[in-house]
């Protein structure tokens, strides 16, 4: 079965420091050995230096036709991100927007994200936000309301806002979910599934962040059937990405 | 890789209060025959959540039913001091061969002196122990409370957050020892194996299943660059030689 990992990541991660991040050249090994179509990549960088990080990431797509990239933004840095949304987001090489939403602080609608967000309807592309607390993910939720001609895409980052979180974007029907293997609880895929549909669900190994074989083993184990998987693993990614 | 046996340090039955999830007993049995997993150390979330006591003779009762498949664990809370004391003994003398702890989901401190004295109590019993050290901090905690102690100590729930924490207290002493689960990010096995003295002896395999997908843990180990006798160790023999009584 084909796959798209939609979201893996670029360089190192000041969440994990005790362990180098693997090589890009090894992202090109795992989707040779496992038939992944398309990878899309964030820089773990650019959520210190949004244009260094950014730019570097960019430089490190060219490595491999099959490499994209979330481009990483911050509600705190809107002049800049205005700027690098302009440089970046009008080529197809870059899925969308991704804002790392590491404390309430950071909700994507708090600061000068509200007018970050409006400004990015131009692009027409999906947003990634990480989900780290009830207040980001309800912050989410809200802009997703608010902007309901973009796409969401809501990456929770604790077991428990993965499981909450089903209930609460259920009726936000441009909200997307991407488990992480890392904090995914069995059997969230199939509940996922069964809760919001099989077109609202993502896949995405985290590959640079965490092992890859955490999100393959998830997609093994998830009581699904074929058809559902191909759809959550691959198809959607394909739709989402216009390919 | 050879045809060892697998073994899982951590399994759960019983509710789980957070979300539905399924944990029924058979559930756990048909996810290890799915993955090869010969053997389970379980335990019954009763006794994490509510009554650690009902949660202990409840996994008894369990893994008399499947002798051939899983293996008690038993769990003390160190808030029900001083009578924690004694259901360590009871359920040592019962034959429960590892004590598990879970400071994160009933939330009392690791520097917490019920806890010192019951790591003690464990300790004179020759019982190694499983602790979960989730946060930054919890480890260097805890390797001060077993400064004297020789029985083994499993660090349960580290993660990258705090793998470089895990990283130095595992090299402090051999008694130390971590679990596989949340030890995700590519390349640690091999750094614990590069980092560490006898670093391959000092890794478990757990799975948390059927909480979480079983897959998930076991591929990271099967996937690593470690030799296939490594992988064996941490598949099982590690356990195994945790497991032997030594006094």
């Amino acid at each position: 079965m084909p796959l798209i990992d939609l979201l893996c990541y670029h360089g190192v991660n000041s969440s994990g420091l005790a362990v180098r991040p693997p090589a890009i050249a090894q992202a090109s090994t795992y989707a040779d050995s496992f038939t992944v179509e398309t990878l899309c990549f964030a820089s773990g960088e650019a959520t210190t230096d949004l244009r260094g990080g950014n730019a570097r990431l960019a430089e490190a797509l060219k490595s491999d036709p099959r490499f994209r990239g979330w481009l990483t933004l911050s509600i705190h840095q809107t002049a800049v991100s205005h700027e690098l949304a302009r440089q970046y987001l009008t080529r197809s090489l870059w899925v969308g927007a991704r804002f790392e939403q590491d404390s309430d602080a950071d909700a994507i609608l708090n600061a000068g994200g509200y007018e970050l967000v409006n400004s990015l309807r131009r692009y027409g592309r999906p947003i990634l936000l990480t989900v780290t607390t009830n207040g980001t993910l309800q912050s989410a939720i809200a802009a997703a309301r608010e902007f309901n001609t973009l796409r969401f895409i809501i990456a929770p980052q604790t077991e428990a806002l993965t499981t909450d979180c089903l209930p609460a974007i259920d009726q936000i029907l441009n909200i997307s979910l991407l488990p992480v293997a890392a904090f995914a609880e069995r059997d969230v895929i199939a509940q996922a599934i069964a809760g919001i549909g099989e077109r609202r669900i993502l896949w995405g190994s985290e590959w640079g962040r965490f092992h890859h074989a955490a999100a393959l083993g998830m997609l093994k184990d998830c009581a699904v059937n074929a058809l559902q998987r191909e759809r959550f693993a691959y198809r959607n990614a394909r739709e989402l990405l216009g390919t | 890789m050879a045809t060892l046996p697998i073994f899982d340090a951590c399994t759960f039955f019983g509710p789980w209060p957070q979300h539905p999830a399924d944990l029924a007993v058979e559930s756990l049995l048909q996810v290890m025959g799915q993955n090869g997993i010969a053997r389970s150390l379980i335990t019954d979330t009763t006794g994490i959540f509510h009554d650690y006591r009902q949660g202990n003779a409840q996994t008894l009762e369990v893994a008399k039913r499947y002798q051939q498949q899983l293996y008690p664990v038993a769990t003390l809370d160190p808030r029900a001091y001083p009578e924690c004391l004694g259901e360590a003994e009871a359920r040592a003398a019962e034959g429960f061969r590892l004590f598990r702890f879970f400071p994160d989901r009933q939330g009392w401190p690791i520097r917490y002196a019920p806890f010192r004295e019951l790591l003690q109590k464990c300790n004179e019993l020759g019982i190694p122990v499983a602790i979960a050290v989730t946060q930054p901090g919890d480890c260097t905690e805890l390797a001060d409370s077993v400064a004297f102690t020789q029985a083994p100590v499993l660090l349960a729930g580290v993660s990258p957050i705090n793998l470089g924490e895990a990283l130095a207290v595992l090299r402090s002493d051999v008694k130390f020892h971590v679990e596989t689960t949340h030890l995700l990010a590519p390349g640690t096995l091999e750094a614990i194996r590069d980092a560490v003295p006898q670093g391959t002896d000092r890794l478990v395999f757990a799975s948390y299943s059927p909480l979480r997908y079983l897959s998930a843990a076991l591929g990271p180990v099967l996937a690593s660059s470690l030799s296939d006798e490594h992988k064996g160790q941490i598949l099982g023999g590690n356990l195994r030689r945790l497991l032997t009584p030594t006094k």
